[in-house]
């Protein structure tokens, strides 16, 4: 029969399918890292982030140096330190609590392009955050500060659709083979 | 269908020891309400309402796992209480699931009704074992109880499989064969002292089977659906599959069915074929607690440090994997090689010396999974309330603990469960041994090696008790 056929096939397609949807989060992920631009004694410090708006959870910090020329510059060393605004605290003990995030960006020529330094980032709050970049370039060190909004993070609404998707299609499917498996048995009655 | 019904599984859940148990049934207004129409809906749509308030918190709410009310409520109250459920009432706790009455649901709209298939009956309880064992190591690895999102998503794929089990098969496939509570609520359940059994001499007689079929003309003249988890009352010989849905109470002509109290872990000892698949389940238990807990602990960074030092393994996944897979090999080892001394007095193989006295080990699980969660619901309790006062935009007062007493009290409270847990397991090895062992004279030496076993499991859950443990929140 053909819908007990599409049973079968649905009974299969399902567990992969949900391995996807509970693995693919950082498929959604946007690739354009822009961000704000800092000149520093000639340099020029731009903050991006991967996922941009920037929103609570997990992203990718990125600074991208650039001499006065514009030219990537490499073999810097670079930190960041990221610590929500005092008046974003408010009265949550939590928030108030909250040491800021220290985090050493590091090159990787794999993923990098030249003079990006990256690491990841876990952002517990929304709100608005402060980001201090230091850079060592040669015996020059370079800081800049930057204002990032952080947003709410929201349900990630392609994960959550999926599955209701995913459930409406099995109720679908299975309700018209009920349906029709009724009405095969009408006439032997 | 599942052969329940005539497979002389044995006289009814823990006649083996008859007590003479109260039938709670025999209180009128107590059976009035069993076997009315309210029960157990009353209970079932009010929880309905909260798992979906926990869903939209737990995929729409705060990021961070401290400001998340579904958070709480899943992991610090509704975890932690879920062992103490078992205990006093035994599955109870899966009329309520609304895992269960979204299956429900879904099979009186659009269920195909077809027998579930033959491999889940025959390797279902190992499923949930392998599941069990998936889910606690995911949420090392990818985060589940302290990411609202990871949570929500487990949660999502439970309600996947509802529904598709729900969509396919009939009664309750999913909570008898695949739900991994399902299988930690039966183990629990076994040395809990909450019983529903039929009574013999009035089944003796009967012809209907009503309870396992379901009756057209019921309680109150309505028509009652057969046992959803596939039990025949009048031959099941444990508990640990009965979710006290009160079908068979209210399909059952002859008022047959008895709830009662009973004493903890009677059931251990009385059970007729004692299943591998059980004890390792309660083993994998026992691992899984040492790993929540030695997570916990600040330890844990000592032997990270270790593997990064010792072995140059710095990669946290591969780290986590190797200390569980000891972890779970542990216990489970652990129980093999006593069952090999143990074999030397009573002269049975390791595999039946591992399957009749892994049951033994079950009060002892369940008083760590206790313990350990004791540790999360009272020193992390009030944090129900602070993120409750978030959802309506209050912030908690400033410095607030979210403990509701002191650590000390609650180390002190762990213990005492701990040693009760010990206890009863020790209890349960001697009457195993008793039942089994006894007549040939060798039930104080089969007993001996368990004791051992028992006294080192409870010396390793009392020492990671008394080490400073992590919050969930």
């Amino acid at each position: 029969m053909r819908f007990a056929a599409a049973m079968k096939g649905l009974a299969r397609i399902i567990p992969l399918a949900t391995i996807i949807l509970a693995t693919s989060q950082g498929a959604f992920a946007d690739g354009e890292m822009k961000g704000q631009v800092q000149n520093v004694k000639g340099y020029g410090i731009e903050l991006a982030f991967m996922n941009n708006p920037v929103v609570v959870g997990k992203n990718q910090i990125m600074i991208r140096l650039k001499d006065a020329m514009m030219a990537p510059v490499d073999g810097a060393m670079v930190t960041t330190s990221a610590k929500m605004d005092e008046s974003m605290k408010m009265d949550s003990s939590a928030m108030s609590n909250q040491k800021p995030i220290a985090l050493t960006l590091m090159r990787n020529p794999d993923v990098a392009k030249k003079g990006e330094y990256m690491a990841d980032i876990q952002i517990p709050y929304e709100g608005k955050w402060i980001v201090d970049a230091t850079v060592q370039v040669g015996s020059e060190t370079l800081s800049a500060t930057f204002d990032v909004e952080v947003g709410s993070s929201g349900p990630n609404m392609a994960i959550v659709g999926a599955f209701i998707g995913l459930i409406a299609i099995v109720i679908i499917v299975a309700g018209v083979n009920k349906a029709r498996g009724k009405k095969e048995q009408a006439p032997k009655a | 269908m599942h052969d329940d019904t005539g497979s002389g599984h044995g006289p009814a859940a823990g006649s083996a020891t008859p007590t003479a148990a109260r039938n709670l049934l025999s209180f009128k207004p107590f059976s009035r309400f069993i076997k009315s129409r309210w029960y157990p809906g009353i209970f079932q749509y009010p929880t309905l309402g909260v798992f979906v308030l926990i869903m939209y918190q737990l995929l729409a709410g705060p990021r961070a796992a401290h400001d998340n009310f579904g958070t709480a409520l899943t992991w610090v109250l509704w975890w932690p209480l879920l062992p103490i459920i078992f205990l006093f009432l035994g599955r109870f706790w899966c009329t309520l699931c609304p895992f269960g009455k979204l299956n429900d649901l879904v099979q009186r709209f659009v269920g195909n009704n077809k027998p579930a298939p033959a491999f889940l009956k025959k390797y279902g309880i190992w499923l949930i074992d392998a599941m069990f064992i998936a889910i606690t190591w995911s949420d090392h690895v990818f985060g589940i109880v302290e990411n609202p999102i990871g949570s929500g998503i487990l949660l999502l794929l439970i309600t996947l499989g509802v529904v598709v089990s729900g969509a396919l098969w009939e009664r309750r496939t999913f909570c008898r064969n695949l739900c991994f509570l399902g299988g930690l609520a039966g183990n629990y359940s076994r040395a809990g002292m909450f019983k529903l059994n039929a009574t013999p001499a009035i089944c003796a007689t009967c012809t209907t089977q009503s309870c396992y079929k379901g009756n057209p003309a019921g309680a109150g003249g309505r028509a009652v659906p057969g046992c959803p988890m596939f039990v025949f009352p009048k031959t099941m010989d444990t508990t640990a599959e009965c979710n006290l849905c009160a079908n068979c109470v209210k399909a059952c002509p002859n008022d047959s069915i008895q709830m009662s109290f009973r004493t903890p872990t009677e059931e251990l000892w009385s059970v007729k074929k004692p299943r591998i698949e059980v004890s390792f389940l309660a083993m994998v238990i026992m691992g899984i607690v040492f790993v929540q807990n030695i997570t916990m602990l600040s330890i844990w960074n000592d032997i990270l440090g270790w593997f990064g030092k010792e072995l140059g393994i710095t990669n946290y996944p591969l780290i986590f994997t190797l200390s569980f897979i000891v972890a779970m090999a542990l216990p489970v080892g652990s129980l093999f090689l006593t069952g090999r001394i143990a074999g030397i007095f009573n002269k049975d193989g390791m595999v039946r010396n591992f399957t009749l006295f892994g049951f033994a080990i079950i009060p002892l699980d369940m008083a760590g999974h206790i313990a350990h969660n004791l540790f999360h619901l009272l020193a992390e309790g009030k944090a129900i309330w602070y993120t409750a006062l978030q959802l309506f935009g209050k912030m908690e007062p400033s410095g607030a603990s979210t403990a509701i007493i002191d650590t000390a009290t609650i180390t002190a409270l762990q213990y005492i469960v701990v040693l009760l847990g010990a206890l009863g397991s020790a209890y349960a090895a001697w009457r195993i041994a008793k039942r089994n062992y006894g007549e040939a004279g060798n039930a104080v030496a089969t007993t001996a090696p368990y004791a051992v076993l028992i006294a080192l499991l409870t010396v390793a859950n009392l020492y990671l008790f008394s080490l400073p443990m992590a919050m969930r929140m």
